[in-house]
């Protein structure tokens, strides 16, 4: 009886390690493909699921209390001070006597563009810069104004110590008076 | 009847030079005259425009707090919020205050020409905006950054078509002439006009708003020196 039993203990060690290896493998095969391939499931009327696309991130709940914020602070920032008198002359419609300064109060440079129409597509004028504490007393258009009074768009835009970045820019009009 | 005659020619005489003494005298002032030249003072409008603003679309009513300290004061539901902005005037004449106002929108949304909250519901990405101007009143000094006494909601008026001070916003750009005259400010002092952006917007329409849903505005404001009315 002894004889019989050990070589059937000599078979089976093996062929359970055969089977523990063979059941790593295929445990080491299904690791390794899941998700690759999205499951096929069959197309019978129920929509598949999918993660959709175009999503970002969740907003952040506080998302309106901080841009109000923001609007409050950004709306008790600096301001522009302006001084000019509202009216300019000529007699040929291309250089006024006008008063327009960059007023001692600010402590930006800034430049002036002046155009004719609301939309602020036809640009009469384009200047330099103008320190604070400056101001031009007489102005050359780009293109005369027919004799009459018109409505000019003026604006004030300030420029930081790099004289590349806008600091601000606000706009008011001007009477521009042409006689003949 | 000689001596009458003598006498006569005598006092003749004398009146003739007298005259002719006149009317040298007469010459000798015409080439005295004086010439008086006139000039006409115009006024230098001096005032401080902010140069930002923000308006947030809050179609969907969430509360806020626009109080200043945070504490929750102010919660508002507000549609469209707008934090008052303040143009500082320090003109010693009148002024009228005039505004073009052009509206922009970007991704879906659109200018309403009435409010959306009454009558049928807007299914349109709307929203109804409009800039009201008012008078904020005198700051305490010319260095004041804000009037002395602090606006409230009551300060601000729900839309009228007929206010003088309201312009409604489109996708173009309106004017509205005289909507607003503010006094001469004297010395060392200053005044406050202050504006701010308001209205609503639809609260459901077919397609949910985005935050890609957004609209903006330029204002151009035109101060123009005036008289102002007795008892103003």
């Amino acid at each position: 009886m002894e004889q019989n039993a050990k070589p059937a203990k000599k078979w089976l060690v093996p062929a359970l390690l055969v089977v523990v290896i063979l059941l790593l493998a295929v445990v080491l095969v299904v690791v390794l493909t899941r998700g690759r391939e999205p499951a096929d499931i069959p197309d019978n009327g129920t929509p598949k699921i999918a993660y959709a696309e175009g999503v970002t991130a969740v907003e952040d709940p506080d998302a309106l209390q901080k841009a109000v914020n923001e609007m409050y602070a950004k709306a008790a920032e600096g301001t522009v001070a302006l001084e000019y008198k509202n009216d300019a002359f000529s007699t040929d419609g291309t250089n006024f006597s006008c008063y327009i300064a960059n007023s001692v109060d600010n402590k930006y440079d800034m430049y002036l563009q002046i155009f004719a129409d609301q939309e602020l597509t036809d640009q009469l004028l384009l200047t330099g810069l103008v320190r604070p504490g400056s101001a031009f007393d007489n102005i050359t258009l780009e293109h005369a104004l027919d004799p009459g009074t018109h409505r000019v768009y003026v604006a004030y835009t300030q420029v930081e110590e790099d004289l590349e970045t806008i600091h601000a820019q606000v706009f008011v009009t001007m009477d521009f008076h042409v006689t003949e | 009847m000689n001596f009458k005659k003598i006498m006569s020619t005598v006092l003749g005489s004398t009146l003739a030079l007298s005259m002719a003494a006149t009317a040298f005298a007469a010459d000798t002032d015409l080439e005295q005259s004086t010439e008086i030249t006139g000039t006409t003072q115009t006024p230098t409008i001096s005032i401080s425009v902010p140069s930002t603003g923000d308006v947030i679309l809050n179609p969907y009513k969430m509360s806020v707090d626009v109080s200043e300290d945070q504490d929750g004061s102010a919660l508002v539901t507000n549609q469209i919020i707008s934090a008052p902005a303040y143009i500082k005037n320090k003109t010693d004449v009148a002024l009228s205050i005039s505004a073009t106002v052009t509206g922009k929108v970007a991704g879906e949304a659109v200018f309403a020409t009435a409010s959306t909250q009454s009558g049928k519901a807007v299914t349109t990405k709307s929203a109804f905006v409009y800039l009201e101007v008012i008078d904020a009143g005198a700051g305490d000094d010319a260095d004041a950054a804000e009037p002395t006494t602090a606006l409230t909601d009551a300060s601000w008026k729900a839309y009228d078509a007929k206010a003088a001070n309201q312009i409604l916003l489109a996708a173009k750009a309106v004017n509205k002439a005289n909507m607003l005259t503010v006094p001469a400010v004297a010395d060392s002092s200053s005044s406050f006009i202050a504006y701010r952006l308001a209205g609503d917007a639809a609260s459901s329409p077919t397609k949910a708003w985005t935050s890609a849903d957004t609209v903006s505005a330029t204002i151009a404001f035109t101060f123009t020196p005036t008289v102002q009315a007795a008892g103003n």
